[in-house]
């Protein structure tokens, strides 16, 4: 039974359920701008431009092969077929159904998509881009608990069109460690698993709202650890915000199997053009949470 | 030959030293290469590195799985690179439970291994991590010792598995389907010349003389200790007051007591004999 979501500003009617506000009303589901079901997926592409270890990506298709999970073709930005492996869970499913694959059809689709987390303030939206484990989501869960909205955790998607690019909300999850989660006086016992295996303590942070509009983009920080005493930020210029961009752009390696990277630099320049772009660089030790939350919401509230 | 070149040691043995040499070495340049651009010799256990190539996250798997992959990993950077590409290693020489090696012949077009007397090690090790001595010593012995292996939390880099710091000598000496060329650290110190002139044949690089002696020169330990002086380095740890510290060879005679020497030496008698840090009848060998 097929049933429709609305996420990233795209009907979707899918296969798998979702955890993405759904479209209640039949006749809106009718000319969906993305499909997703399962089925049989090639083991290779015919004609790959770029391979990595686990995915092909050509200029229409994209081929992702997580061991033990499934294979997620996606095409011509419009359809994902799964082929789920005998023993995977539906929610190991998602995991990399929303993740990469999802991240795939955007770049198909033409979307500005960054390696970045969101939330809404009261200006705007304001993303955090940085390397895996530098705190991201952290960052998002402290500010999701002074009542900021939650847009999006990894998959960033970005709309470059009009005088001020817009972020695009996602799907409402979000994941933390279980040290993470000690730090923002979370309890790991109130909520579920992100898989439930022993040596992956990962917990999915409740989200009740479902943001379904583009949000203007108010600012993205950008995060970096290094050996220092104290947070920092600095604004940054010219080419350098290009640079923060590309270089923050989720999966660089499927763009340029799509052909894409001249389009996608042409983008990247539009929006460096017109959104501020914060470089955070903050102690690698001993950093606190909550203060950078605080310091950032000071900076887009002044 | 392409494929990558694994300059491959425990901690703290000398070869983030070698990788600023080769920094200047292939940079080629009158001026010394910046200890903060070694960004060409990658480590292989970077989780961005992974990221990248796979098509998914480290972090949506567990360290078993990640493991599982590292080899392809490999293999597909081999295939990649145009000419052979330097990477520093800290695990041991491992085979999976599928009985693949970590680290594929495939992908290997060369092999070096720094190995430094590991009472040295000791005293390097501690100041590096922020640790005792006693704790460093029974890390150094212990078959299970591990790096970024906290499951509650993402680490900037994948799991890394040690074992002993016999255990990692012996790992990459004796268990390799490759040539392995073994670098003391000590010789680094006392025939620089030599030592860094043959580790450079050993994996294919024919520099001059002249190329070796200036980068030499642009990557002495007093260079690296004012370049950390002036603009710090990235890849110190947060634990660590300085990362290019005293590099000096002996300095365990200073720091360690007899109980502790006894014990470093009674953990690693085999392989201390075996590299000339201790002679037969166990006692520790003058520099």
């Amino acid at each position: 039974m097929n049933q429709a979501y609305y996420v990233f500003g795209l009907k979707i009617l899918s296969e798998l359920p979702l955890p993405a506000p759904m479209l209640s009303d039949p006749a809106e589901a009718a000319n969906p701008d993305i499909v997703i079901e399962y089925g049989q997926t090639p083991e290779k592409l015919d004609h790959p431009q770029v391979t990595g270890v686990r995915y092909q990506a050509s200029t229409d298709e994209l081929l992702l092969c997580v061991d033990g999970v499934a294979r997620y073709w996606i095409r011509k930005g419009r359809r994902i077929l799964v082929t789920p492996h005998p023993q995977s869970s539906l929610e190991r499913i998602l995991i990399f159904l929303m993740g990469s694959a999802m991240g795939a059809l955007l770049h198909q689709r033409g979307i500005l998509v960054l390696h970045a987390g969101a939330v809404a303030v009261n200006k705007g939206a304001i993303a955090f881009a940085g390397p895996s484990g530098i705190g991201k989501s952290t960052l998002s869960a402290a500010l999701h608990d002074r009542g900021c909205l939650f847009l999006a955790d990894d998959v960033c998607a970005i709309d470059p069109a009009g005088k001020k690019s817009s972020l695009i909300p996602g799907f409402s999850r979000l994941k933390l460690w279980a040290d993470a989660l000690d730090k923002l006086g979370k309890n790991k016992d109130d909520l579920q698993s992100v898989r439930w295996i022993k040596n992956l303590e990962k917990f999915f942070i409740p989200i009740q709202e479902n943001v379904a509009t583009p949000v203007a983009l108010q600012a993205l920080f950008v995060l970096d650890a290094v050996n220092t005493e104290r947070i920092e930020m600095w604004e940054l210029t010219g080419m350098d915000k290009i640079n923060q961009l590309i270089s923050n752009t989720y999966r660089m390696g499927f763009l340029k199997g799509l052909g894409k990277t001249a389009d996608h630099f042409r983008q990247c320049a539009a929006v460096a053009a017109n959104l501020p772009i914060v470089k955070v660089s903050r102690p690698k030790r001993g950093f606190q949470i909550n203060e950078l939350a605080d310091k950032i919401l000071e900076r887009v509230n002044a | 030959m392409s494929g990558i070149i694994w300059l491959a040691s425990y901690p703290k043995s000398g070869n983030t030293w070698f990788r600023v040499f080769l920094g200047n070495l292939l940079g080629d340049s009158d001026e010394p290469a910046s200890i903060n651009r070694l960004g060409k010799t990658r480590i292989a256990s970077s989780r961005l590195l992974f990221d990248d190539e796979i098509g998914f996250e480290a972090s949506d798997l567990t360290a078993d799985e990640i493991d599982r992959l590292r080899p392809e990993l490999y293999i597909h950077l081999a295939q990649k690179v145009s000419g052979p590409v330097f990477m520093k290693i800290h695990d041991a020489y491992l085979y999976l439970d599928n009985n693949r090696p970590l680290i594929p012949r495939d992908a290997t077009a060369g092999a070096l291994y720094f190995i430094r007397n590991p009472l040295d090690v000791a005293v390097s090790f501690a100041h590096h991590s922020g640790w005792d001595y006693d704790t460093t010593i029974a890390r150094m012995a212990d078959n299970g010792f591990t790096s970024c292996e906290k499951s509650d939390r993402l680490h900037n880099q994948l799991r890394q598995k040690l074992l002993s710091w016999s255990s990692h000598v012996k790992s990459w000496v004796d268990q390799t389907p490759f040539d392995v060329h073994v670098v003391r650290y000590e010789d680094m110190h006392k025939n620089p010349f030599q030592t860094f002139a043959a580790a450079s044949r050993a994996v294919g690089l024919d520099p001059s003389d002249d190329g070796i002696l200036l980068a030499l020169e642009h990557s002495s330990f007093q260079r690296l200790q004012a370049q950390e002086d002036v603009e710090g380095f990235i890849e110190k740890p947060p634990s660590a007051k300085k990362f290019f510290r005293s590099g000096k060879i002996g300095s365990w005679r200073e720091e360690l007591n007899d109980a502790q020497v006894r014990r470093i030496v009674e953990d690693h008698r085999e392989v201390m004999q075996r590299f000339g840090y201790l002679n037969v009848h166990g006692e520790v060998l003058d520099e």
